[in-house]
């Protein structure tokens, strides 16, 4: 599989605060990776890095080519359900092409009809004229996941896309990522690995440092080598997910 | 009917009428701008630190809408800069921002020799007396405002709408917001003349307001906002003109009063 992301030994702080410490990490294609780990451990500021957002102190995030670098889609995490810019899925949907033109271009009719094909997909073509403001949490994120897959990228970053998602949604979510799996890396954001567990192939563990796991089955034995603060997931007829507590070695107790 | 056709004979009348119609283009789109983004108190801070650019101006014996206009747009940046870069809470800046450039203005008319310049034309402004000079400037800004929303629609209506996104995806986009923070400042500056400084935020407002009963479309907005900034403008002119009352406050009140019957009129969706 060819490679198209490496960080290499980063640190990042925050207000004087490390918030990241030596973190290494691969990302190659047909990789469905979860990252998890508590509220506050890094793992939205490991986001940012590999997007650009932030710049690291130390070590560095390479791309491959510019050409991965351009195409990278993103779901960002929904701060509110409260939008009321004046703007329609429509045109949320087409932005997503807004990147890859000259600022006088306008959409042209395929770019027209792929964003109507992803709304179709992602059973949002109703609400193809409808502003922003007037979907339900879940169905401004299915607008938004189709704005971040619209333009074929790469990698695909998702931020908690499972907030304001309801439950039967969330399922369908999961399935229609795997299948974009096909086609594209993707990189999955949750501080919940309930129901993610059984389609990531691999999971990252952030907590300041960064414990990649090459399966997404974590066996006890693992866990005390790695000592992450996660679920453990196995896998049966049915997925599901045993908890047990322990201590991270990294983590104070204040 | 025939005594407001007969107006347009007047020179005076006839200038306040094409001040009108520039003020609702530029104030239209502008407005559209920073209502959809959330940045209305911002750009009162830059109106009233515009004025610190006036008094300078008095002081200097230069054009006070010169001097408005460096202060507006220098302060426009400042706030863009400021709330990027430090740890000031943004409300408290611009609440700073907006009284320093008051307490300037004050000051530097004050110590102007001579005659005090009528300060009541620029905190209530008086579309009446626009200059060819104001005009022109109107003029340019307006053709300016289309030209840049019309070829940049989608990249601003992108960078407006999700700043992070734009940045993810390596947009320029300080350039493009200081850009637009620029033509802010200048759009509040010159249409200071028309409605002055206390009541220009209004004219970026209330033409929007009204015009989001009926569309939640950037692009409907853009267009139905200049509309009805020029109908408030025209009708508000005519009676200020008939009734003998101060234009800035008339153009206003017309606007509240169309928003407020539109509001009943139309059922809330």
């Amino acid at each position: 599989m060819k490679e198209l992301l490496k960080i290499e030994n980063v640190d990042f702080s925050y207000n004087g605060q490390l918030v990241l410490e030596d973190v290494n990490l691969k990302i190659k294609e047909q990789d469905f990776l979860g990252i998890i780990g508590p509220n506050g451990g890094g793992k939205t500021t490991l986001l940012k890095l590999i997007l650009g957002l932030e710049e690291p102190k130390k070590g560095n995030v390479r791309f491959v080519s510019d050409d991965v670098r351009s195409r990278v889609g993103y779901l960002p995490q929904l701060q509110r359900n409260d939008l009321k810019f004046p703007i329609s899925v429509f045109d949320i949907v087409r932005s997503g092409f807004v990147p890859g033109k000259r600022f006088w271009q306008r959409y042209t009719r395929d770019e027209n009809m792929a964003a109507e094909r992803v709304l179709e997909e992602m059973g949002m073509i109703d609400f193809k004229h409808r502003p922003i403001g007037e979907l339900s949490g879940g169905q401004m994120q299915r607008a938004f996941l189709c704005r971040a897959i619209v333009s074929d990228p790469r990698l695909l970053i998702l931020d908690e896309p499972n907030t304001y998602v309801d439950n039967r949604f969330e399922n369908e979510l999961y399935s229609m990522l795997s299948e974009l799996n096909e086609r594209m890396a993707i990189v999955l954001v949750s501080h919940d690995l309930g129901t993610i567990a059984s389609y990531v192939k691999t999971i990252a563990c952030v907590n300041k440092h960064l414990h990649y796991h090459p399966s997404n089955v974590i066996t006890p034995e693992q866990l005390a080598g790695y000592e992450c603060p996660i679920q453990i997931i196995s896998h049966g007829e049915i997925p599901h997910t045993v908890l047990k507590h322990h201590n991270h070695s990294h983590e104070s107790n204040s | 009917m025939n005594q407001i056709l007969e107006l347009f004979s007047y020179d005076f009348f006839l200038n306040a009428f094409l001040a009108a119609i520039f003020a609702a283009i530029s104030c239209g789109i502008i407005g559209t701008y920073i209502v959809s983004r959330r940045i209305v108190f911002i750009s009162g801070g830059i109106t009233h630190a515009s004025f610190g650019g006036v008094g300078i101006a008095y002081f200097m014996g230069l054009n006070p809408i010169f001097g408005a206009a460096v202060f507006g747009v220098l302060s426009a940046l400042g706030i863009q800069t400021l709330s990027r870069k430090t740890n000031i809470r943004e409300d408290s800046a611009i609440a700073i921002l907006w009284s320093l450039g008051m307490a300037v203005g004050i000051i530097f008319i004050f110590l102007t020799p001579g005659y005090a310049p009528n300060l009541m034309s620029y905190l209530f402004g008086n579309i009446l007396t626009v200059t060819s000079l104001d005009l022109s400037l109107l003029a340019g800004l307006s053709v300016i405002l289309m030209l840049v929303f019309y070829l940049f629609y989608n990249v601003i209506l992108y960078i407006a709408f999700d700043e992070d996104y734009a940045r993810a995806h390596h947009l320029p986009v300080n350039f493009y917001s200081g850009v637009l923070m620029s033509l802010v400042a200048l759009t509040i500056v010159f249409n200071i003349k028309v409605v002055g400084i206390i009541l220009v935020i209004s004219l970026l407002t209330i033409p929007q307001a009204i015009a989001g009963l009926f569309s939640k479309q950037f692009k409907t907005l853009l267009f139905l906002s200049v509309g009805w900034g020029f109908i408030g403008a025209f009708v508000g002119l005519l009676v200020s003109y008939f009734v003998d009352i101060p234009s800035g406050a008339s153009i206003i009140f017309t606007l509240v009063v169309i928003y407020a019957v539109a509001k009943l009129i139309i059922p809330s969706r």
